[in-house]
């Protein structure tokens, strides 16, 4: 069974090393994986440092387009490569690489189609992007039809064959919630599982702001308009 | 609330012809262009401070019922229309670039991994 890996990235020198060297080299259940780094058009030394790392296949993006846009290449790729089990990864560090098998497990064992990180909300976290999570979890309720508890996790597997019947149409961050969307529309079978999150200063800093919020619900408007 | 709406839109004009200037000066917009927005705004200033300049247009036309609010009333349809065409052309550029990009960076894939 394949694995692919993708991991959108932007401006990422100071954590992709560690990120891409804490990544298990064989998971149980899988015999090949295939490690995606997508630079979404960096401007720092992202593309080079995770082109130096062995195992890692580097997309260049030839400008910065969105994380939307990066997560569709690898997608691209994954279909290319007829990938039979795909999952997405902040580049930040924010995941912990022991959870990877706890998010395909199910998809391995064909209990369901999709599974999405669902982080726990605790303190290291600020309340108002608690509070910014969950406003856009119940707006992709409102858009989709389908609650789930952390619909902006970036840490989420899908099975080749789900993969495949979706279509995106997403640039941005927008595309969490446009993934749920076409769970519902294609009706897939979604799990949440409990993710930890690894909250440095770094990750912190990385997240996303309230105005970003607004922007992601403006662009789930303009989806959902368009489909 | 009259004075509040005309300053508002004097400083609404004066930041686009502005914004027009410094692209033109930069040659991202062509002198048409430019000449073209700056006009626009400076007809929509003189209106936003003599409203009353329509009504007398509206006379000269023949029509002096209500002309203000008829004027504005197609002012509001045209806005609408423009904002309707930007986004879908903008939509559908951003959608063929967006593809361009994809094909492109998948081009000769996998070729960077290393064994």
């Amino acid at each position: 069974m394949k694995l692919t890996v993708i991991i959108p990235a932007y401006n990422e020198e100071k954590t992709i090393k560690s990120m891409l060297r804490s990544l298990p080299s064989g998971i149980k259940g899988i015999s090949d994986i295939d490690i995606i780094v997508v630079n979404d058009g960096s401007t720092d030394r992202t593309s080079e440092i995770a082109k130096s790392l062995k195992r890692v296949i580097v997309i260049d993006l030839p400008m910065n387009m969105g994380v939307g846009v990066a997560t569709r290449a690898g997608f691209e790729y994954a279909k290319k490569n007829e990938s039979n089990v795909i999952i997405t990864l902040d580049a930040d560090g924010q995941h912990n690489p022991n959870d990877i098998y706890k998010i395909i497990k199910p998809i391995i064992h064909k209990r369901v189609d999709v599974t999405i990180g669902s982080r726990a909300f605790k303190k290291q976290m600020p309340k108002s992007r608690i509070l910014g999570n969950h406003v856009l979890s119940i707006a992709t309720y409102l858009m989709y039809g389908r609650y789930v508890k952390d619909s902006q996790s970036g840490m989420k597997a899908m099975s080749g064959a789900a993969l495949d019947k979706m279509e995106f149409g997403s640039v941005g961050f927008e595309i969490c919630s446009e993934i749920v969307g076409e769970c519902k529309r294609l009706n897939l079978m979604i799990e949440e599982v409990p993710i930890q999150t690894i909250y440095s200063e770094y990750s912190k800093k990385k997240g996303q702001n309230w105005l970003n919020g607004i922007n992601i619900l403006t662009k789930l408007l303009l989806l959902k308009i368009k489909a | 609330m009259i004075w509040a709406i005309k300053i508002f839109a004097i400083i609404i004009g004066l930041v686009v012809i502005g914004k027009s200037l410094l692209a033109f000066k930069k040659k991202e917009e062509g002198i048409v262009m430019f000449l073209f927005w700056t006009m626009t705004w400076i007809g929509i200033i003189f209106v936003a401070i003599y409203p009353l300049v329509i009504d007398r247009v509206g006379r000269l036309v023949g029509d002096s019922r209500s002309s203000v609010i008829t004027f504005l009333g197609f002012a509001f349809v045209f806005v609408l229309f423009i904002t309707y065409r930007v986004y879908v052309k903008a939509n559908r550029i951003e959608q063929k670039l967006t593809n361009l990009v994809i094909s492109i960076s998948l081009e000769g894939q996998p070729c960077q991994r290393k064994k």
